[in-house]
């Protein structure tokens, strides 16, 4: 599967799946103009990895800044997709990058806490976040 | 508290309770049906967290909107209320701009006032200006006038940018004010006399219109709003030349101003860099308040054109020698 790498720019995320390295990164201020379409590409890239049935561990970075009802829709998607191959046996680690005085990321990311049942997911915060 | 989903719940709650009785559902649509109620559950934990998110996030513009109206309320201080107003609405570019237009410029400065710092304790002299510096912005807004700054005790204001009424009415609303703050004074310098202040608050006065250039000057990290040129200096030289608690206008404001304003001629007054002298006049108060027969006559009828201003007479007796040319010829001409 190629690489899915688009960088950031002024609305949209980073958003770099690294499927060589098996490392995926979500990152940035996430409020796409044309979200339907972009993120449209994001999920087919990453199904499309995720089907080629890897066994190798997985880990998905998310350092989210700023987001908007479809990214947060977009994240819960993306995280549900990962936690999936998890229970299938994968091992998958999410990490939740978070400034400490971001508030509405935290309680973001705790309320994965709950909900990802098969992945690991660990709460970073982090001052450069 | 009634849970906002609670309806979605009992549906829910209905629906798996159904999927659980053994003779609930057929065989073939138990796994279909459980993929849905699956889906849907799913469903409403997502909407649950995507509106406590997204109120989240509205109470945070919310707070960064509050702290930009307080910032801007404070920064709003630092300019006159026409330039923070162009500036906010996008009318004016933050942007080194400058342009020529016609403006009417004021400058008042405090007669004395630099003796007076020597003589007042800081505190006092802290509220004395500020009161005086307060009172007089209030008149200026009220008038219209752009506050470009005040320099000590000194006030420069100007008429006719960014907002301007015609070049006539800035001038007429330029000197208006100029009254009003000399009226103004009377009150503050008796204030201040009962507070201990000894020595009278005095303004000087001077009034120009000419074309000057305003805009935006300085550098690009640090701009002034603020207007340059002649029309300035010659405010200013006429402010100096101006007595205690007198407001003196050059000729072109005059020509502008007399019809609502009564003034006398002074003196005219010498400037550096230019050839002639600038006939200047001193301004008593409004032309409504003053007696009918010192007001200025402009009329105009077939066969009669008169424009007489009394003020502005060089030779009163050749005038009257005149006027009474023209009526013996109107009396001795048939009609």
């Amino acid at each position: 599967m190629k690489n899915f790498m688009e960088p950031q720019n002024e609305r949209r995320p980073d958003v770099l799946f690294d499927y060589e390295n098996h490392t995926l990164e979500f990152g940035g201020e996430a409020y796409p103009e044309t979200h339907d379409r972009f993120y449209k590409y994001v999920l087919a890239s990453l199904k499309g990895y995720l089907a080629e049935g890897h066994t190798e561990p997985l880990t998905f970075n998310f350092r989210v800044i700023y987001f908007n009802s479809t990214s947060a829709r977009m994240m819960m998607r993306l995280v549900d997709h990962v936690d999936q191959v998890a229970g299938e046996g994968r091992s998958v680690t999410i990490n939740w990058y978070y400034h400490p005085e971001d508030e509405i990321m935290e309680e973001f990311g705790e309320d994965f806490v709950d909900d990802v049942k098969h992945a690991t997911f660990n709460m970073i915060p982090e001052t450069d976040a | 508290m009634p849970d906002f989903l609670d309806s979605e719940e009992a549906v829910i709650a209905d629906a798996q309770a159904l999927l659980d009785a053994p003779d609930g559902l057929p065989d073939a649509a138990r796994p279909p049906y459980a993929d849905l109620l699956r889906e849907y559950e799913k469903l409403n934990k997502e909407m649950r967290r995507l509106i406590r998110i997204s109120d989240r996030i509205e109470e945070r513009l919310g707070d960064a909107n509050n702290h930009l109206a307080a910032l801007s309320d404070k920064l709003a201080k630092y300019f006159s209320p026409q330039v923070y107003q162009s500036i906010f609405s996008g009318k004016l570019d933050v942007a080194i701009q400058t342009q020529r237009k016609p403006l009417t410029v004021f400058f008042s400065d405090l007669q004395g006032f630099t003796e007076l710092t020597e003589r007042l304790e800081p505190e006092v002299l802290t509220e004395l200006l500020t009161h005086y510096l307060t009172e007089m912005s209030k008149i200026a807004i009220r008038w219209g006038g752009t506050i470009d700054k005040f320099i000590g005790d000194a006030i420069l204001v100007f008429f006719g940018d960014p907002v301007s009424q015609g070049n006539r009415e800035d001038a007429v609303a330029c000197v208006s004010m100029s009254i009003e703050m000399l009226e103004r004074l009377e009150s503050l310098r008796e204030f201040w006399r009962e507070r201990g202040v000894s020595r009278p608050l005095n303004v000087r006065i001077g009034i120009h219109t000419g074309v000057c250039t305003v805009g935006n000057f300085g550098s690009e990290d640090r701009l002034d709003y603020t207007v340059i040129g002649n029309g300035v200096n010659l405010a200013s030289r006429l402010e100096s030349s101006a007595a205690p608690n007198q407001i003196l206008i050059s000729e072109d404001t005059y020509l502008l101003v007399k019809h609502h304003v009564r003034c006398t001629r002074t003196d005219s007054i010498a400037m550096k860099g230019l050839t002639h002298p600038v006939q200047a006049y001193a301004v008593s108060g409004f032309e409504s308040d003053a007696p009918a027969q010192s007001a200025v006559l402009d009329e105009a009828m077939p066969g009669l054109s008169l424009a007489l201003d009394p003020a502005g007479l060089e030779d009163r007796e050749a005038a009257k020698r005149l006027l009474a040319a023209a009526l013996q010829r109107l009396d001795t001409t048939p009609d």
